[in-house]
């Protein structure tokens, strides 16, 4: 056989090959072609701006989902701090990383940092452990990771915190974006990057912490030592006590707990209240300058009787006076369902119109529900809705949990110049007696209130 | 001086952050998108995935755009990245069944429906799987996008010359990796064109 025949048979396969590729490609409408493009948008978006990735754990309730939509809001630090940082090696890198919280940034530029260096390598990659910012409850690791035959930045992955018996660490992990996504030729060649956890109450940092991550084919096991002598003694309790009322809805200020590296404000909401409270409208803490740090984490618990807020620390500013501010308050009505009938791909029952059955889509082991809710105005468009959480009943009253392998997943996108948000809900599969019926606990509704609470500082 | 057309005035708007321009263009150019991932990773899952990844870091590089009049060959190059990566990172997972890899992510389409001759298809599509990267793209852009060797030289930004050797290479590995399989009696069509 000579070689123009050969080729000939493999191009008549390649040919064959091609037509069941061409098949699959009319298997993808328009529609989700076009979600697809969007939702890359969305992420670009997301990536471009100083905004960190979350690691939720499964036990963190529902309210932390909405961190993904709490905007970080960047108070620069001065320029002079942060040229005189950019002089010492390996810690100039970490001031752009970190700038996007002041709170933070101040702590570096007062040199409440515990360097380490610590390096180990294996499969070809380095990870040195530049130093730890740190105080009770929260954990910022600055290292830096690198291929050293490729010379190539390699980010941590699969991070895990645990004590020194092995005992993982509970709290919310964020890492920064991967250097390759940044606009900023400077960040795209480096190799440092930042860990940051932050434990949930009454949690504290053990004297030895154990990093575990994976970089690439590598996986790295590091113990950082915690100089507790550092902050020991920094952190103060203060009881707030004031219960405001909204809307017949009430919200006790319990107690905020100022550290070095954040503060942590516990509200309490009333037992008969009617609503659920879901957030606060761009809620900071403001100093008598004027100067805002704003909440940035946010720890809900089961019975959303009681939530945690946390914010960015305003220790380093020694302030004179602090209030707590916000303009209103997010919040939905308890009891209200969503009712929907898969078989006619209909809502039955809901709040009102801005919510629609978008489509319903077949993954095999779960069904995907695409809702769109529309006609949001602009305080509405601040965070995203997840509508449902946990369980829903089906046409004759069983009830079922949602599809848990999909239920993590980033299921809100917001669609770009409208004001609109996609909510994905994911239900088993199976044949379930229609209609299905939702509980909606985040649903879109807030009340204008200007609220300001004195935070006693003395 | 250079005159804009349409699209290289919106891939201007776009590299400075229009997001209206950026997808109208990305829009335009989705058909062909869709067509060159669904070749390269054999699943509308992973394609509409790699297509959402393409559009997210050709948003997060839309200033590396130096020559608007070359957006769509910019971003075809970003997702031929993207597949590319994807395939590299499916190798590394540890693969031990040949019918759920081209199943694509769980049971949602199983296009490779293995009977008669779909295999054809399948051992086709597995054989250019393990080309090298440049053959692979060569192969698809010119057998499953029917690109001319000067555009695709274009696209990848090589020489004619270099594009032409990589065909022929490839067709060659091409035909070597059939020849192999066809000890393994699975495909009658195959004897035939033998």
């Amino acid at each position: 056989m000579n070689g123009t025949n050969s080729n000939n048979d493999v191009v008549r396969c390649l040919q064959a090959d091609r037509s069941r590729a061409e098949d699959a490609v009319k298997q993808v409408d328009d529609e989700m072609l076009d979600a697809a493009i969007m939702k890359g948008l969305e992420l670009g978006r997301a990536k471009g701006h100083p905004r960190r990735r979350w690691h939720i754990p499964m036990w963190v309730a529902a309210a932390a989902v909405c961190l993904l939509f709490v905007l970080v809001f960047s108070i620069r630090i001065s320029p002079v701090f942060a040229n005189a940082l950019r002089d010492i090696p390996g810690l100039s890198a970490f001031v752009k990383l970190i700038e996007h919280d002041p709170g933070l940034s101040s702590a570096l530029s007062e040199d409440y940092v515990q360097p380490l260096g610590i390096t180990q390598e294996n499969n070809d990659i380095r990870l040195t452990v530049e130093g730890i910012i740190v105080d009770e409850q929260r954990l910022v690791v600055l290292y830096s990771a690198e291929n050293v035959i490729e010379n190539k930045e390699v980010p941590l992955r699969t991070i895990q915190f645990t004590d020194e018996k092995g005992k993982e660490l509970r709290g919310i992990i964020s890492y920064n974006t991967p250097p390759e996504y940044s606009e900023d030729e400077s960040v795209k060649s480096r190799k440092e990057d930042v860990i940051d956890i932050r434990l949930i109450q009454p949690d504290l940092l053990p004297n030895k912490v154990k990093l575990k991550a994976t970089a690439g084919e590598a996986s790295f096991e590091v113990e950082l030592p915690i100089d507790h002598s550092r902050f020991k003694g920094l952190s103060r309790e203060v009881s707030i006590g004031k219960t405001i009322e909204v809307d017949g809805q009430q919200i006790t200020f319990v107690r905020a707990k100022l550290s070095p590296l954040q503060i942590r404000l516990e509200m309490k909401y009333g037992a008969g209240n009617t609503k659920k409270i879901s957030g606060f409208i761009d809620m900071a803490i403001e100093d008598e300058n004027g100067m805002r740090w704003r909440m940035d984490t946010v720890f809900g618990s089961k019975g959303d009787q009681s939530t945690e807020y946390l914010f960015q620390s305003s220790y380093f500013h020694r302030p004179k006076k602090l209030a707590i501010i916000s303009e209103g308050i997010y919040m939905t009505k308890r009891g209200e369902r969503l009712v929907i009938d898969l078989d006619s791909e209909q809502i039955v029952q809901a709040p009102d119109s801005r919510i629609a059955l978008q489509k319903v889509v077949d993954k095999g082991n779960y069904k995907q529900l695409f809702f769109t809710l529309s006609d949001l105005d602009d305080v509405d468009i601040q965070r995203g809705y997840w509508l449902t959480n946990d369980v829903f009943t089906d046409g004759e009253g069983a009830s079922h949990g949602l599809y848990e392998a999909a239920k993590y997943d980033p299921g809100i996108t917001l669609s770009l110049g409208s004001r609109q948000q996609t909510v994905q809900i994911p239900v088993p599969s199976g044949e379930l007696p229609q209609p299905l019926s939702f509980i909606l606990d985040d649903y879109p509704g807030y009340i204008r209130h200007p609220f300001r609470i004195d935070l006693p500082v003395e | 001086m250079e005159i804009l057309t349409d699209a290289a005035r919106l891939a201007a708007l776009a590299a400075k952050g229009d997001e209206g321009a950026f997808v109208t263009l990305v829009t335009m150019e989705k058909k062909r998108m869709l067509r060159i991932a669904v070749s390269y990773l054999r699943s509308e899952s992973d394609a509409l995935e790699a297509i959402q990844e393409t559009v997210c870091r050709a948003w997060l590089k839309r200033r590396d755009l130096k020559q608007p009049k070359f957006f769509a060959t910019w971003l075809i190059r970003i997702l031929i990245n993207v597949c590319t990566d994807e395939l590299r990172n499916r190798k590394k997972r540890t693969v031990v069944d040949d019918v759920n890899r081209y199943g694509g992510k769980g049971q949602e389409q199983q296009w490779h429906d293995l009977a008669g001759a779909a295999a054809i298809s399948l051992d086709m599509s597995h054989a250019v799987d393990q080309l090298s990267d440049h053959y692979r793209n060569v192969i698809i852009l010119k057998y499953y996008e029917d690109m001319t060797i000067t555009a695709i030289a274009e696209l990848l930004n090589k020489p004619d010359g270099t594009i032409r050797t990589w065909l022929h290479k490839a067709l060659k590995q091409l035909h070597s990796f059939m020849r192999r399989t066809e000890e393994v009696p699975v495909v009658n069509e195959r004897n035939e064109l033998e």
